[in-house]
Formats: C-alpha cells, structure tokens, sequence
C-alpha cells in the first residue's frame, strides 16, 4: 500500500514541487501562492483519509524528486565541464 | 640533357612531366588563344638535381641552390621580364597537382610580387611546400603519389595586378542546375577567395550568358595588389560603399564565361578557372578539373567526407533555419553540449542519431515513416505502439519526467517580463573577465543550479514551449471529433494574434522607423535612392540627436543582438552591422507601406465561431483551453528565441574581442581566424603555446573547406537503410502549368510574381504582393513577412518560423518545398494553393 502510494505521489510531488519552485522565477507572488496551495490539497485531502500513513511516502516522494531533479541539474553541468557528453569534433 | 628553364610558350611546356600540372594546362591555354600571363617555369628537372631522391614523407633539408640554376634563373628573368621593376609571382607546379583525383589546390606555396633578386628563394620555398604540414596531410588517404610523379616545377608568371578576381566553375558545384556555370567573384587578388576568408559575390549563367541567380556577396575584406603582402595573407578592409556592389559588370561576366568555356573545351571537361582582371584586361590564371563536382541535387562531394559510423539525420529545429555550414569554433563549442550518443555535427550541419532515436521511439514505424517524423514532414504516421520497446521507452520517460518535470511544468505560467533576467546574466557574462568565450557559453545556457529562476534559462523555456504543437494536434482531434466543419482558417486565427509577441514588435520596430524616416524628406529620399552600401556614410552624416538616430539606437538597443544565422558564431549581429535592417527601413518607405491587419479582431471572430460550432459548454471550455494554452507556448517559444540569441551574441563578442586581441599580438592575420579555429587553439595562441604559423594552414584549410561546403545542400539522411540520402530534388525548372509540392504550414491562397531572396542581408527589396521564395527563414526574415502575400521556402515545417510568423499574419506559406529557389524564376507568376501544398506556375 505504501509502496502504490509512493508511486501516486511520484507525479503529485513533481507537480507540488514546481509550483513552490515557481516562488523563484518571478511574477505574481499571491497568484503563485494560491496555486501551490491548490496543489497541496490533494495532499491534503489524502492525508485526512489515510492519516499518519501517508506521510512517510508523501515525504520519500517529495525527497526522490527533490534528489533526482538537484542531481540531473548538477550533474549536467558537471559532466558538462569535464567534456563528457563531448561529441566528435569535425569540421 | 638538363633543361633547367622553359619557356611556357616553348613545346617542351607541353610536358607534364617536365613543368608541372599548372604549367602545361597553362601552356594549352595559351597555345589556344587564351590570355595567360607571360611566364617561363623552373623544371622537374632542376627539382630532381636539388633533391635525387624525394620522399613523400621523410622532410629534406632546404638545399643550397646549384650555381647553374641561379645562372639560368637569373637569365630567364632578364629575358622574359626586362623591366627592372616588374613583379613576379611565383607559384607552385607539382606533377601531380591539378589532375581529375587530386587537385592539390591551394597545399602548395605561391608567392606575390616577388621582386627580381627574390626570386630563387620563392622557387626554394616553392619545391619545400611539397612537404609541409597540409600538403602531406592532403596526401594521406588518397591513392599515393608514385615516385616519378613526386616532382614539382615552379612558374614564374609576370604578377597580375589585380583589382578584381574570382574563380569559375564550368558547372555549377552545387549541382542545382546541371549545365549552369557559376562564377564566383570578389575585389583585389583572388586568394582571399580561394582561401575562404570572403564571401565573394555569385553569378550563375547559362552556357548562353543569360543571368540565372546572381548573389551579391558582403565583400568586407580583400587581399591588396601590394608589394609589402607576398604571401597574399593580408587582409585589408573593402571601403563600405564597394562591399556589397557586384564586382563584375556584364561584360566582364560574359568576358569570365567566354573564356572559361573555351578552357573546358580545350581539355575536355568541366574546370575549375581562376581569372583576374587588371583594369580591363582579363587573364586567366589557372584551370583544372573540377574534383568535387555535386552529383545531381544530393551535394555529395568526391573524396571529401568519409562519414561516420550509423545512421544520421539531419536535425531539423537547426536546418529549417539555416543551411549553411557552421563554423568550426561554432561547431566546437555547441559539440561540447551534444551528448555524443544523441547527435553529431558532420559537415558543419547537426545530425540526430537515427538508431538511438529508432530505439527510444516506441512505435512500429517502418525507416520512411520516422525519417518523415524527425524531419517534420507529411501527415504524421499512425502512432502504433511497439509493445516490445514500451518499457524502455516508459522508464526512460518516468525518469525524464522526475528529472526535468520541475522545470517543465515551471514554464507553463512565466511573465515575458522574467525574461529579463536572462538579459542581465547576458550584461554581467559579457562585462565579467573571468568568463572567457566557452565559459560564458557555459554559464548562460548549461551553468543553471536547481534553485536558479526560469528566467534566467531562456534556452531551456525555449526547448519545452515546442510543446505547443501536442496542444495543437489536440485541438485538431477534439475539433474533428465534435466540429468537423469548422474552418482551417478559423483554427489560425484561434491559435494566432498575440499582440505582445516579440517578433511582431520587431516587426512594428521597422515600421516605426520607416514612419519616423519618413518625417524628415531629405532622409527618406535618401534611404529610397542610396544603394545599401551608403548606408554607414548616411547614418554618419546624421546628427546624432537626429530622431532617426534615436529611434535606430533604441530598436538596436532591443533588437541589436539578432541577425541571421543567429546560432552561427561568427554571423555579425546587427549591433555590428545595421544595413539589413536599414534595407528592410527602406522596403517599408519604398513602398510606403503600412501593416495594419487586426489580427485581434479576427481572433474575437474566431472565438465566437468556435462557440457556435461547439454546442456545449464543457466543449467551448475545453477548446478555449487548448487555444489559451497555444498562443501563450507559441508566445513563449518566440519570446524565449529573442532572449536566448542574447546569450550567442554574448559568446560572440568575447571571441570577437580575443580574436583581436590576437590579431594585435601577432597571434592571428585576422579577427575573424578565430571562427576557423577550435576553443583549445585559440585558447592555446592566447596563452602563447601555439603561434600564427602553428595554426596558418589549418586556417586556411578549413576556410577552403567551410566555402566548399558552402556550396554544397547538406544529406538530409546518412546511412539508414533503404533510404535515398536526400528527398528526390529535381533541378528541372517547371513549365507553364506544371507545379511543385511542398507542405502547409500556413493556409490560404494567393497570387503573384515570385520574388527569390537568398540571403536579407544583401537582397531584401520585396513589394506587397510578391511571393517570398526562400532556402530557409529565421526569425531575422519576419520583416519580409508582413510584406509578402505568400512565403514558400525549401526547408521548414509547420513548427518552424516560418510557419509561426506566417500564420500570425494570415499569409499562406509552404514549406518542404524541394529546390523551390532554383525551379522558380524571379518575376514568374504562379499561385499558392497552401492548403492544397502545392503551387502552380502561371507564367514561365
């Protein structure tokens, strides 16, 4: 059950995530407020149905995509810098 | 017995063995009638006494010349040049040069305006450049050169002081129009074009003399007829009023094409002719076969390219916008970003990886079917799934999307305002001495943490917002399945007309000017009257607090990092170079137009239309859904174009500013040499590792190479199986009633006299009503745009730029439409059926 739940919360964290992130970039801070906290209801919500149980997968979630997301950035730029996407160089 | 001298008139020049390839072509070409300059050669013979036993790899030590040579030189050169002051040029003569396999252009040494004493020293350099660094690098993997024919002889010709020279081919390299000869032209002596360091002007002719294209090119530099420049290496700048003037009046042209065609009677076969003029006298310089002849439309070149392992296509995003090929440091530092596995660059043109992309797909879909999806073309094939490649395929997705979701979904609501920051980062990147060219690549495009604004990652908003296109096919299906009569144009007008977009205040930009322009008479009428190479003298003798100025300073203040070829490096920004936008100031006032189309009010029609057509509300919602969800990516993709071309120019200036900075160490002959370089040698010239003559030939090979490439249609496939390397071209021109294909990214009809505009930095007199025919468009065209009652271009799609501005403005526009600006005719009248795909030609 925790495992299923994890993985619904998988694309809920992505979604809950960006909109927190979007604190970042700018524009209508009240009118991104508002919709991060629209995206938190259905978490919300789950949580008062499936109680303490889901917060530890609520929690992974949001961890994995947090680590994933920091590492592909990261890690890009830092294989980047050391040439190992380098392609053939021709001319 | 030793001859050491011949005369090139004499018989014995008619020896290959014995003078060389250039000399006894030469001497055919005389003994024809042709003008060739006086000239006698140093001989095989005397080669062979300096070096008995010449090995192609092994290097020699320069010999001390024999005494009976400088005898014999010294009265060969009293002999044919009595005139104590006359300068010679010496040049090269190999055995095995200028042959249909090899022509060996440009690997051997020539020499200008050598003076009389000087002359046994350039036939020494001479014979040595049969072992320097790129004439044994041409030599490695072709057929080797046999002993006997390791030889070289030296010409000494009287100097041509040229103030105009070019080349010409017998038949036209890009192989378009089969029979055509094309002349390529520039000012001062012709190295500068031969080496590649000019964009010379283009002349295709028919074999009659009739004028099929002529391309004036931007001729910024030229190699001066001058004592002090032997080597012919100097560069000095053409005056501004000169650059984009045609070199050659029609009567030099059809001087150029009499004699080359004799020249290819007199050997048999298309030739490679280097001509130049001395006031009015023509002189050919040089003919050989033409080794890298196209083959049809497919542009494959004879002994150039080997490519590489797999199977590639080309990368259609890049090709729809230019066809050109990138530049080697282009090409270095955008490789640096490719991951190899997905993409390479051959031939200066970006390729996908067909396998990989076959691989990732997960779709039953035959080669010519994905072939067609990468290349955006035709009616998109029926999505089967491969149920044997979907788990891949589906964990690969899952992780992309918890790797990028974030950003992905943080770009759905962005303000064209936070942008903005982007432009910051450009100012500091570009004022900061700690980035240096890569680095500051780097950092604006790649150097993101996770906790960085969007607005900072203009590339990357720029690569999501293509996903307007999923909303767009979307919309399609739900309206065929609810409103199948609702109209095509209903659909554009739906999707389009978003005022604040910034390619359509680009456009109100050079309309602002053009009104502005037009408030002081005197100004206009000279904007109207003065050819685009008075255009810097013009602005020059404005006062700077002249209104025209003002409004001039703020566009390029907004739009001043843009240009063609805008992920091209080494393409000058329009900061830099202003003249395509005053012609396009003066294609507005000369025919004093005025766009004034309200695109709002036909998007309200179209709403209203589709509320009609859709009966009920849940339906009219979710339409009106996907349409917000389109104008704002289609809004986002062109927004975010305009602030990452910032980032390229910023990258531009810096290497700009090295490049002059190792011109002034004497690092570098010419600013723009660093273009033809990679990041580590021009990295290792700054820090003094390598010096000029490191890096001279490679420069100079790959410009040769750069402007052969030019000339060429890049593959649209490599090696995948069962496919032809290019969609069938045909370099027939239509006739009365006949048409050509292509596909709608725009519908509508309209018709007109077709107008073909290669290149709008050099050609951008369009009048309304004329059908704009294009190789490509970039967003430098959109001005045209507006003017155009219909755009046809041979590369493009119904996501590429053209399509987008199209449709913005209600104009019909084809694309894919195969060799279009060599099968169509300036002046021809024909009609766009766009919803159709197809043209008909009215008129021949």
């Amino acid at each position: 059950m925790s495992l299923l739940l994890y993985l619904v919360l998988l694309p809920l964290s992505v979604w809950i995530l960006a909109g927190a992130f979007a604190l970042l970039d700018g524009g209508s801070r009240s009118a991104t407020l508002r919709r991060l906290a629209s995206r938190l209801l259905p978490v919300v919500i789950l949580a008062w149905f499936l109680g303490t149980g889901a917060i530890l997968p609520l929690a992974g979630a949001l961890v994995t995509v947090l680590t994933i997301h920091t590492v592909a950035l990261t890690g890009t730029r830092w294989a980047l810098e050391r040439g190992l996407f380098r392609g053939r160089f021709e001319v | 017995m030793t001859r050491w001298v011949v005369n090139l008139q004499a018989p014995d020049a008619a020896d290959r063995a014995l003078v060389g390839g250039k000399a006894a072509h030469l001497h055919q070409l005389l003994t024809a009638g042709l003008s060739v300059p006086d000239a006698f050669v140093v001989t095989t013979d005397a080669f062979h006494c300096h070096f008995p036993t010449p090995n192609p790899i092994e290097v020699p030590e320069p010999p001390e010349l024999q005494a009976t040579l400088l005898h014999e030189l010294q009265r060969a050169v009293d002999d044919h040049f009595p005139e104590s002051d006359t300068p010679l040029a010496v040049r090269s003569s190999a055995v095995a040069e200028d042959t249909a396999g090899a022509s060996f252009a440009g690997q051997h040494d020539t020499y200008y305006y050598i003076a009389r004493n000087r002359v046994a020293d350039a036939v020494r350099h001479c014979w040595l450049s049969l072992w320097s660094a790129h004439a044994r690098a041409y030599r490695t993997g072709r057929e080797p050169v046999s002993a006997e024919r390791f030889a070289m002889a030296v010409l000494v010709q009287r100097m041509v002081q040229a103030d105009r020279a070019g080349v010409c081919f017998t038949r036209d390299p890009t192989g378009k129009f089969e029979t055509a000869v094309c002349i390529e032209a520039t000012w001062g002596l012709g190295a500068a074009l031969v080496d590649g360091r000019v964009s010379p002007d283009r002349l295709l002719l028919s074999r009659n003399g009739s004028v099929l294209r002529q391309h004036i090119g931007r001729k910024r530099h030229k190699v001066a007829a001058s004592r002090d420049n032997p080597d012919g290496s100097r560069l000095e700048p053409v005056p501004a009023q000169q650059q984009g003037v045609s070199v050659l009046s029609d009567e030099q042209a059809q001087a150029v094409l009499q004699q080359s065609l004799a020249a290819e009677a007199v050997f048999g076969g298309p030739q490679d002719v280097e001509w130049a003029f001395a006031g009015n006298r023509l002189f050919i310089l040089q003919s050989r076969p033409i080794t890298a002849l196209a083959t049809g439309s497919r542009g494959v070149t004879a002994g150039q390219t080997i490519y590489p392992p797999g199977a590639w296509i080309l990368f259609k995003p890049v090709a729809e916008n230019f066809l050109e090929p990138l530049t080697p440091m282009s090409v270095d530092l955008l490789s640096q970003v490719l991951p190899a596995s997905i993409g390479r660059f051959i031939d200066g043109r970006c390729y996908l990886n067909f396998r990989r992309m076959a691989q990732l797909l997960p779709f039953k879909w035959n080669n010519r079917q994905l072939a067609d999806a990468l290349l955006l073309r035709g009616e998109a094939p029926r999505l089967k799934i491969h149920w044997r490649k979907a788990p891949v395929a589906a964990a690969a997705g899952v992780l992309a999307y918890l790797a990028v979701g974030i950003s992905w979904h943080r770009t759905a609501r962005l303000s064209p305002q936070s942008f903005e920051a982007f432009a910051a980062l450009c100012r500091a990147v570009a004022v900061d001495a700690r980035y240096d060219p890569r680095d500051a690549l780097f950092r604006l495009f790649l150097g993101h943490g996770p906790f960085e604004s969007m607005g900072r990652q203009a590339l990357q908003a720029n690569i999501s917002a293509g996903r307007y296109f999923l909303f767009i096919g979307a919309l399609r299906s739900f309206l065929a399945r609810y409103a199948p009569d609702f109209q095509e144009s209903h659909i554009n007008h739906l999707c389009s007309g978003e005022p604040d977009m910034r390619s359509r205040q680009m456009i109100d930009g050079i309309q602002q000017l053009a009104k502005v322009a037009s408030e002081d008479p005197q100004l206009a009428a000279n904007l109207r009257a003065q050819a685009p190479d008075g255009y810097s003298e013009l602005l020059a003798s404005l006062p700077i607090e002249h209104p025209f100025c003002r409004c001039l300073a703020d566009f390029l203040d907004n739009y001043g990092h843009r240009c063609v070829r805008e992920i091209e490096l080494a393409t000058p920004r329009w900061r830099e170079d202003p003249v395509t936008v005053l012609q396009m100031v003066r294609n507005y006032l000369q025919e004093n137009l005025h766009i004034a189309t309200d695109r709002h009010s036909l998007h309200l029609l179209a709403r209203d239309a589709l509320r009609q057509a859709l009966p009920r509300r849940w339906q009219q919602r979710l339409a009106l859904y996907l349409v917000r969800r389109i104008r704002y990516y289609v809004t986002l993709r062109e927004d975010t174009r305009h602030y990452h071309t910032m980032g390229f120019a910023t990258v531009r200036s810096k290497l700009v500013n090295l490049g002059l900075k190792l011109v002034q160490d004497g690092r570098l002959r010419v600013q723009d040499d660093v273009f033809f370089l990679t990041w580590t040698e021009v990295d290792a010239l700054n820090r003094g590792e390598l010096d000029w003559m490191d890096v001279a030939a490679r420069v100079r090979q790959r410009r040769r190479l750069h402007q052969s490439l030019s000339r060429q249609r890049p593959l649209e496939m490599i090696n995948i199986p069962d496919m032809d390397p290019t969609s069938v071209h045909s370099s027939e021109e239509p006739t009365e009633g006949q048409e050509l294909k292509g596909h709608c990214a725009s519908p509508g009809t309209a018709e007109g006299p077709v107008r073909i505009i290669m290149d709008p930095t050099t050609a951008a007199h369009l009048a309304p009503g004329d059908i704009l025919v294009a190789p490509y468009t970039d967003p430098a065209w959109t001005p045209l745009f507006p003017v155009a009652a219909a755009v046809v271009v041979e590369v493009g799609s119904y996501l590429s730029h053209a399509g987008t501005i199209a449709r913005e403005y209600q104009i019909p526009c084809l694309v894919d439409v195969s060799d279009c600006t060599a099968r169509l005719r300036d002046g021809q009248r024909v009609r766009v059926l766009a919803d159709e795909g197809r043209i008909e030609i009215i008129t021949p």
